[in-house]
């Protein structure tokens, strides 16, 4: 962050592109000076001339070479971002908010349940758990997309992460098609199958607003209680500084009081995230 | 008692502008039909005890700021901060409910581990010269525990005795000013009047957080037209959105505009809107005016000055929605 | 003697008593505030509360429309609501409808006639020039119909004319310095019953070739683009005007437009016929396109 003005974005680079899918870009960009973070903080984009937009940071801290960021084409923001090109220079403010609560997480089994583009913030932690392995318990990662295409992460997801020691991860679509082999079905049910074992074990999870309700339904019905379950709000942030009032929600603000929140600090809340 | 100075009321202005040449004076005048505040060349142009129309925050706050310009070229990217310019300034005739909301502002902008530099760059080089008012329509200051001549938050406050003011200084600065006149000093005691009140309480804001699902708040939302006049002429509210406008291709600018939580698209983003209708709109407004507050200090973020009462074009009353709450009644009054 | 307002409150009954509509929409007294406020009335014994008299200022015609907006957001079975009308509001209605935002049969105008609103020794300035005492257009009318009816002057023309009397220069830093108190908070677009664009340009993100900004440009193009989108559409109402916190005075605006479609087009009054058929709304071949 700037020293004396916060407003003002540092300039990264973009090292690298890969596509995802047909609408989620992976950017690498180099780190700014000072910029140091936890998973599930997030940063301001900007492509200076259209905008600047909330992204969460899905690379681990313990990768101190780059930051990476998975964009969804969703707005005039995100279509800038897709738009920008290796050698570019793009704004970044951040780190905003807080993070999940590694320090908590620290020995205990964990298990992530992402669907859609809402695996950005939870690999930032998974990774950091990989390259810290021997700090944390069993990691179970339940995903789920629309469609085998809309798959982030694909090749982690099926090669490097299930080598991982103690680790297992579980796949399901929506919708297969004739290539795909894998589970098919909507993720809550699929958590509700596997059935990990609430003991000593914390849950994050983050995907689209309906399938964070269900997905807190099953949960529950195995047994976690609301404060071992954490999720990362996508609320429209604007200056990220619990100023411009966009976050705002009951006595919080989710730019400083969050992204990251327990389920039981929602159910504190009103229902307007 | 306390130690005032008297100042004749005739003699006012032409004190006030010795300081012309140090300070810009700035207050309440007319700009076409409406009273506001805003820079005058002669202090017999000022008007005091007057309420104006919408408070001071744009004097700190203004409604468009350009916060930085950037470039593009073959070096790469250059951003330049437009930071305000440094310009000593004396806003006299801010009433008690104007000043406890730069209080107010202050905690937001100054506050919080991150000073906003354009906030507080205007902030920091303004002497604020309180004067007590006369309460008129809609006002309600001491449901917010002040009355009309609570002197807080200024840096020389006046006091209404007559044909003469009764000042004090609150800060070097407004020490300072007072050693420019020849006046008398008096023993007296500080007036204390009761400012109009009754609507907002303890009782009323904890049954409004009890009451997020009522129904009446869907009464209000089929009111509520969706327009900012409360926010815009509300001496707290500070919300804003960001947004860049670019200068041909090359360069443009990043600015600041004010936004208010009643406009349809404030939450809106990608598709998904967690405040999809007025109801929850208006209910956002009321409840972060009387209820959250600010999360920076425990001072209220309504101060009771009423300007949102007058400007509604819907009838919409806040006092009436806190009032409203109190009641045990489940039938919909048409002020709540 | 039984009074228009008598009238209205047994009308109001009627109708919720008997199903006909699920609201009806009238003005109320708040007594703190001291004003007539827009009033959703859903129940026969709540039909008491509603009034009529010089001191129902506002308005209805933008909250109907406001409201059906609403309870689309929440409820999709058709629902009618019966609004009160003055004659300058029963013009608003007609602009919603005609701008096909309502469904005709959603809607039972209940007529009021009206000798003029607000103070009587200081009347709006659209009183003062009031030809539609009685509405244009009515399901149930309360109150007699005039007599006779004079063609009254209108201040506001007038007002009109002495403006287009002066300089261009004159001109432009009278709007500019009008303008220049523009807050954006688009109380005057809210209350217009012919802004009725589901999503206002002015809100769009992707609009980028003007911006919310309060500086003399920004406020000037957003200005002039709203007078020209409600050009042949204005009813006259001056809402927005009432409703500016600034004290813009839109409706010389307004009135200066309104007065040039007329003599353009020699169209009648907008918002007085159901069909009728706002000249830039209209395309005909013989349009003039030397411009194009």
């Amino acid at each position: 962050m700037h020293k004396d003005n916060p407003y003002l974005p540092s300039l990264a680079t973009i090292q690298g592109i890969e596509d995802l899918t047909s609408d989620v870009r992976l950017l690498r960009v180099t780190l700014p000076a000072g910029f140091s973070y936890l998973p599930g903080q997030c940063a301001l984009l900007s492509i200076l001339g259209v905008g600047e937009s909330t992204i969460s940071i899905t690379s681990p801290p313990t990768q101190p070479e780059y930051m990476e960021f998975a964009i969804k084409r969703v707005g005039k923001v995100t279509e800038a971002i897709h738009e920008a090109e290796v050698g570019e220079q793009i704004g970044v403010r951040g780190p905003m908010g807080n993070h999940f609560p590694v320090e908590m997480m620290r020995g205990k089994n964990l298990l992530f349940v992402g669907g859609g583009i809402g695996l950005a913030p939870l690999r930032s932690m998974i990774k950091y758990a990989f390259d810290r392995r021997s700090e944390f318990g069993h990691i179970d990662v339940i995903y789920g997309a629309r469609s085998p295409q809309d798959i982030c992460f694909f090749k982690e997801l099926t090669e490097s992460w299930p080598q991982q020691p103690d680790t297992a991860v579980y796949l399901t679509v929506d919708r297969g098609d004739e290539a795909w082999s894998g589970h098919t079905g909507f993720v809550p049910a699929f958590l509700e199958e596997i059935a990990p074992s609430p003991q000593d074990c914390l849950a994050v999870t983050c995907g689209p607003p309906i399938m964070i309700k269900f997905v807190l339904q099953s949960l529950e019905k195995l047994g976690f209680s609301r404060d071992m379950i954490y999720t990362t709000l996508e609320m429209k942030m604007k200056c990220g500084l619990g100023k411009c009032g966009r976050c705002n929600i009951g006595d919080k603000y989710v730019c400083v009081d969050g992204p990251v929140f327990s389920f039981a600090e929602l159910g504190e809340l009103p229902n307007e995230f | 008692m306390t130690e005032l100075w008297r100042i004749k009321k005739c003699d006012l202005p032409a004190w006030l502008n010795i300081w012309r040449e140090e300070y810009e004076l700035w207050g309440a005048r007319p700009e076409g039909p409406v009273m506001r505040y805003g820079p005058v060349a002669d202090a017999t142009e000022l008007v005091l005890q007057v309420r104006t129309r919408d408070s001071a925050k744009n004097m700190f706050f203004p409604a468009t700021e350009t916060m930085f310009s950037f470039r593009h070229d073959e070096q790469g990217l250059e951003l330049n901060q437009q930071l305000p310019e440094l310009k000593a300034r004396l806003l006299v005739g801010l009433p008690s409910c104007d000043l406890q909301a730069l209080l107010v502002m202050d905690n937001v902008f100054g506050g919080g581990g991150h000073a906003d530099p354009y906030y507080s760059g205007r902030r920091q080089y303004t002497v604020v010269v309180g004067v007590a008012c006369e309460p008129g329509e809609f006002f309600f200051c001491q449901d917010f525990g002040f009355g009309p001549d609570t002197p807080t938050g200024a840096d020389l406050f006046l006091w209404d005795d007559g044909s003469n003011w009764l000042a004090q200084a609150f800060s070097e600065a407004g020490a300072r000013l007072l050693q420019a006149g020849d006046w008398e000093k008096v023993q007296a005691t500080v007036p204390n009047r009761s400012g109009p009140g009754g609507w907002v309480s303890a009782d009323s804001v904890a049954r409004l957080r009890e009451r997020f699902d009522d129904p009446r708040w869907e009464r209000l939302g089929e009111r509520c037209l969706g327009c900012g006049a409360c926010a815009y002429v509300c001496p707290t509210c500070h919300c804003f959105d960001i947004d860049d406008m670019p200068h041909g291709l090359e360069g443009g600018e990043r600015y600041r505009r004010w936004d208010t939580c009643a406009f349809a698209g404030f939450t809106a983003a990608a598709g998904h809107n967690p405040r999809p209708d007025q109801t929850g709109r208006i209910r956002q407004r009321v409840m972060h005016k009387l209820v959250y507050g600010d999360f920076r200090s425990d001072r209220s973020l309504c101060v009771g000055c009423g300007r949102c009462v007058a400007a509604c074009p819907a009838g919409i009353d806040i006092r009436a929605i806190a009032r409203e709450a109190v009641r045990e009644k489940k039938e919909v009054k048409a002020g709540a | 003697m039984t009074t228009i307002q008598d009238e209205l409150r047994e009308t109001a009954r009627t109708l919720l008593a008997e199903g006909q509509v699920d609201c009806v929409l009238g003005w109320a007294w708040e007594e703190e505030l001291q004003r007539a406020v827009p009033c959703f009335v859903r129940a026969a014994e709540d039909a008491k509360r509603l009034i009529w008299d010089e001191r129902c200022v506002v308005s209805l015609a933008p909250f109907l429309l406001h409201m059906k907006r609403q309870l689309s957001s929440v409820r999709t079975e058709p629902s009618r609501t019966a609004i009160v009308v003055k004659g300058c509001d029963a013009r608003g209605v007609v602009r919603i409808l005609r701008d096909q935002q309502l469904e005709r049969d959603e809607v039972l105008i209940i007529g009021v006639v009206c000798q003029g609103v607000g103070d009587p020794d200081n009347r709006p300035a659209k009183c003062r020039e009031c030809q539609y005492h009685v509405p244009p257009v009515y399901d149930l009318l309360l109150g007699e119909e005039p007599k006779e009816t004079q063609t009254p002057s209108s201040p506001l023309l007038e007002r009109v004319r002495e403006i287009e009397g002066w300089d261009v220069a004159d001109r432009a830093s009278y709007w500019r310095e009008h303008f220049s108190r523009c807050l954006r908070c688009y109380a005057c677009r809210q209350v217009c019953p012919a802004c009725n664009c589901v999503e206002c340009i002015f809100d769009s993100e992707r609009t980028r070739w003007t911006y919310k900004r309060t500086t003399a440009e920004e406020n000037m193009i957003f200005h002039a683009i709203r007078a020209f989108h409600v050009a042949g559409r204005c009813v006259e109402c001056g809402e927005c005007e009432r409703a500016c916190p600034m004290g813009i005075p839109l409706m010389e605006i307004n009135k200066k437009v309104a007065s040039d479609i007329k003599e353009l087009f020699s169209v009648p009054d907008a918002g007085v016929d159901l069909r009728e058929e706002p000249p830039l709304v209209r395309y005909e071949t013989g349009d003039l396109d030397h411009f194009v």
